[in-house]
């Protein structure tokens, strides 16, 4: 019996009735037609998808080779699910032991906090922050939560001169205290403004930012504390695969409630965490004009240079100090020539 | 002031190891210039910079201690969105293009094998070497973890960062500004004879210097293409930023050659030796002819960044305003000004117009790091406390400037020899 | 051929008589209990009394339960192989919505089941169902509307006292 149709096959199947299944019955016949018409499709739109592919400059991720990290871990943030009711704050400020903030998780006037006209973002106190977006013609407002995505290829990471970042194979990318200098490139890097910096502290000074739980629960496997509080289910913890392809259902199965886009699938390189939303992601606070192209292929055209200047410059001045310095060279040897003439 | 203590005292200023009767300068006594206790005091307090200085430095080493004692967020505004400030924006992005004029006229003498430029050479590179060794001092006071400074080097490699390159190039090339410094003081403190050590390295010294000046200028330029989309386009080039910023340090470097001989020219004279005075006037026409070169280039290079990525609209934009009057104020102007007072063999629009390149290239580093950065946000101003803290340090490195050409065979010959009856 | 057409049009016969009469087994209302405690989150909340009696007086059974209750379905995702599936034997949420690890990896119904890859889990489930109707149809909407606060779910919360 096709495995389209299990309740049906209990039912009505003609296997059932005990009749050899020579006719079709019209779910199996629809199912067959299905079969065949997305078959067609495949083919009609492999040749249109080649043709456009050769016309068109295709898309940037087909032609960059995004390191793959196979079975990385991510979330998908479904914005459409966000109630704002911050329990994934308050549970990553239980979970890295941060210091209690001045209002308590359950008071949602900090959605009108406003510094420098921003609303709220990470900083040495807390990982996470939730900020609400009111649009006009949304029923509801909108609720992002914003902490570190976690890229494929970080920027923080490629930027730091002491090595103090890792990306696990889990997909967390990690801070390592012991050997920062807190020079803050990775604050310059990180195209999400993610990294806090301890200023308040002379001797305790370090970058504070997400780290997916790492060590408590990322390496056994486990979600994260906020994925994990959410009661919405808005988070959902897998591997990153997975979870585009259920970010691509969600998209497919309820095309009128998402824009047609995850968030993170390729921005910056790509990201482990990713994000659905029923509003045009500028309009909720996300940074569209992030490139594809991860933050280090920005730096590559300096980088290429350095083993060339090395290399090339001691020949090129030893060859400009000889040029320049001939007619001297000249007289000394013509001088020590001399009382021979 | 000189003038009237060196009618008290024939002995003055130390020219060179003997004093007139034949016995040795004491350490002391050099570093007294010569002079009592008393009378070197009395010499300090009459002058006005000196009491600016005292203003700053009372204010400024208060500041000191707060920012050591108390962190980073005591004396700045503890931006996680802006992290890097004046402290770096002036003091590293600032200084360090204006100090390149250590492996220029390194170069210039050494590799070029232009001798006529001797008499401005140590001046050069002492410039080099305190711009640097202050731009680390502005970074020891940046940094979160300031102990930790030597980390790139002994503890935890990250190579593939720009930083990382700037970080080994910086500490190599401080200690090539500091042997090519090295033989002044060595003939200050009569061991004349360690020269040697220094003379036969000098060709390779100086080939180091240009290549690990080349890179870390590019460097820090570099720098800023980790935040592509933070940084406007008229101030950022993924491509080229690095030689925007190398060739800015050329003229920069040079300018600061200028401004720091005219300075001590009219306000040390009496440390100048004839060497220095006779041809100084030439020698700065020769710089301004090499900066209005490296200008042109400058500006050409801006344009082909532009037509690269297709920025002709930010033009026409506010920013773009901006941008034509920091270019324009900052570059072009000078570069006419270098051009006609090259022509005209006049040294005082070439001086003019160094003074100008200076701010400009400040202008330039502040608009990179700070102003244009961020753009699409906020703008964040500095604390006062870190403004003055900046100033202060500042203040530092030119008492640290001062003292050394006051003493060191800098701008004068050693055993130059002065004659008594003729004060300076 | 002909024998074929014979049986396929028997088939079809039966089969649409069947459509208009309500399948085997079905649920109503008065199969459901009268109230239902939800204590998975007792950790930080305290036990919620969810009143069943009154949820099911204002709606059909599927509009909760999806299609296990045998009343046909009213998700057009669903309704393309659910239509007339029967009354399942555990209608009760937890029944397919797990509380232990909802979300550790992707859950699938059957390891060859391409479909239902994006199963919530229980509390997901049901604040996801619940909040859904109250937010458009009028209900509580707040946290503690709903389930208030243990001490630890205040400590949690950051609450003082």
């Amino acid at each position: 019996m096709s495995r389209f149709h299990p309740g049906w096959a209990e039912a009505f199947c003609i296997e059932k009735l005990r009749k050899k299944c020579g006719v079709l019955c019209w779910i199996c016949k629809e199912a067959e037609m299905e079969k065949k018409k997305s078959r067609r499709t495949v083919l009609k739109s492999g040749l249109a998808g080649t043709i456009a592919a050769l016309a068109m400059r295709p898309r940037s991720t087909v032609a960059h080779e995004i390191k793959k990290y196979p079975d990385t871990l991510g979330v998908l943030v479904d914005m459409t699910r966000c109630v704002g009711c911050r329990s994934c704050e308050a549970a990553c400020n239980r979970e890295q032991n941060l210091p209690a903030p001045d209002k308590p998780f359950t008071d949602q006037g900090v959605f009108d906090e406003r510094e420098h006209g921003q609303m709220r973002r990470t900083d040495e106190t807390r990982y996470t922050v939730v900020n609400r977006y009111d649009l006009p013609g949304q029923a509801h407002p909108l609720f992002r939560k914003v902490q570190c995505n976690h890229c494929q290829e970080p920027a923080c990471l490629t930027s730091c001169f002491v090595n103090a970042y890792t990306k696990t194979p889990e997909g967390a990318v990690i801070y390592n205290p012991d050997v920062c200098v807190g020079c803050r490139t990775c604050m310059i890097a990180c195209p999400f403004y993610i990294p806090a910096f301890r200023y308040s502290s002379a001797f305790h000074a370090r970058i504070l930012k997400c780290v997916f739980c790492y060590d408590t629960r990322l390496k056994y496997g486990q979600p994260p504390a906020c994925v994990e509080a959410c009661p919405q289910e808005a988070l959902i913890f897998g591997r990153r695969d997975d979870l585009i392809e259920i970010g691509r259902r969600r998209i497919k199965d309820n095309k009128s409630s998402y824009v047609d886009h995850i968030y993170g699938e390729y921005e910056a390189g790509g990201t482990s965490w990713l994000y659905l939303s029923n509003v045009p992601f500028e309009r909720v606070g996300f940074n569209t004009a992030i490139p594809d192209e991860p933050i280090l292929d920005s730096v590559k055209s300096f980088l290429a240079i350095v083993p060339m200047v090395l290399t090339i410059w001691p020949a090129l001045f030893a060859g400009f100090h000889l040029l320049a310095t001939r007619k001297e060279q000249h007289r000394k040897s013509s001088d020590s020539n001399g009382p021979e003439e | 002031m000189m003038e009237t203590l060196a009618s008290e005292n024939i002995y003055l200023p130390i020219t060179g190891s003997l004093k007139a009767d034949g016995t040795r300068w004491s350490l002391q006594e050099r570093l007294r210039l010569g002079l009592t206790g008393k009378e070197y005091l009395a010499l300090l307090w009459r002058n006005p910079v000196n009491w600016l200085l005292l203003i700053i430095f009372s204010v400024g080493l208060l500041l000191l201690f707060e920012r050591y004692g108390l962190g980073l967020g005591s004396v700045t505004h503890a931006s996680n969105d802006y992290p890097w400030g004046l402290f770096l924006g002036f003091g590293l992005f600032g200084m360090v293009p204006l100090s390149a004029s250590g492996f220029l006229l390194g170069t210039t003498v050494t590799l070029f094998g232009r001798k006529d430029f001797l008499p401005i050479e140590r001046l050069a590179l002492l410039n080099g070497l305190l711009g640097y060794f202050f731009a680390v001092v502005y970074l020891e006071v940046d940094l979160g973890m300031p102990w930790r400074l030597a980390y790139p080097m002994i503890v935890s490699f990250g190579p593939a960062a720009v930083l990382f390159l700037v970080a080994w190039h910086v500490a190599t090339y401080l200690s090539v500004q500091i042997a090519e410094v090295l033989p002044a003081l060595f003939e200050w403190l009569d061991r004349p004879a360690w020269k040697i050590h220094i003379k036969r390295m000098a060709l390779g010294l100086t080939i180091a210097g240009i290549i690990l000046s080349t890179l870390h200028q590019g460097a820090l330029g570099a720098l800023f293409t980790y935040a592509p989309t933070k940084l406007h386009p008229l101030w950022l080039s993924t491509e080229f930023q690095w030689i925007h910023f190398l060739c800015s340090a050329v003229f920069g470097g040079v300018a600061m050659v200028i401004v720091s001989s005219t300075l001590i020219n009219r306000y040390i004279h009496w440390r100048c030796g004839q060497a220095f005075i006779k041809s100084l006037e030439s020698l700065t026409l020769g710089l301004g002819k090499g900066a209005s070169y490296a200008m042109f280039t400058y500006l050409v290079i801006k344009l082909v960044a532009i037509a690269h990525d297709n920025e002709w609209e930010y033009l026409l934009t506010g920013w773009g305003l901006y941008y034509f009057l920091e270019v324009g104020l900052g570059v072009l102007l000078p570069m006419v000004l270098f051009a006609r007072g090259v022509h005209l063999s006049a040294v005082k629009p070439v001086r003019i117009a160094a003074f100008i390149t200076v701010a400009g290239i400040i202008w330039n580093r502040l608009n990179t790091a700070i102003y244009c950065f961020n753009y699409q946000i906020y703008q964040e101003l500095p604390h006062w406390k870190e403004v003055w803290l900046t100033i202060t340090l500042y203040a530092l490195y030119f008492v640290v400037y001062r003292f050394i050409v006051y003493r060191l065979p800098i701008v004068f010959d050693w055993e130059e020899g002065f004659s008594p009856t003729k004060p300076l | 051929m002909i024998a074929h057409g014979k049986t396929a049009f028997l088939v079809f016969l039966v089969t649409s008589l069947m459509q208009c009469v309500q399948p085997v087994a079905s649920m109503d209302a008065d199969d459901a209990p009268k109230s239902v405690t939800l204590d998975y989150l007792q950790e930080l909340y305290k036990a919620v009394s969810f009143d069943h009696e009154i949820h099911s007086g204002m709606y059909g059974c599927s509009s909760c339960h999806h299609h296990t209750a045998g009343t046909g379905t009213q998700n057009e995702a669903c309704k393309k192989c659910h239509l007339l599936s029967r009354a399942s034997a555990d209608v009760s949420c937890s029944g397919c919505h797990h509380f232990k690890k909802p979300f550790a990896l992707p859950t699938r119904d059957h390891t060859e089941d391409i479909y239902h890859i994006d199963k919530p889990g229980l509390k997901g489930a049901l604040h996801l169902q619940c909040l859904g109707c109250h937010r458009s149809d009028g209900g509580p909407t707040g946290c503690q509307e709903c389930h208030d606060f243990t001490p630890a779910g205040r400590r949690r919360f950051a609450l003082k006292n």
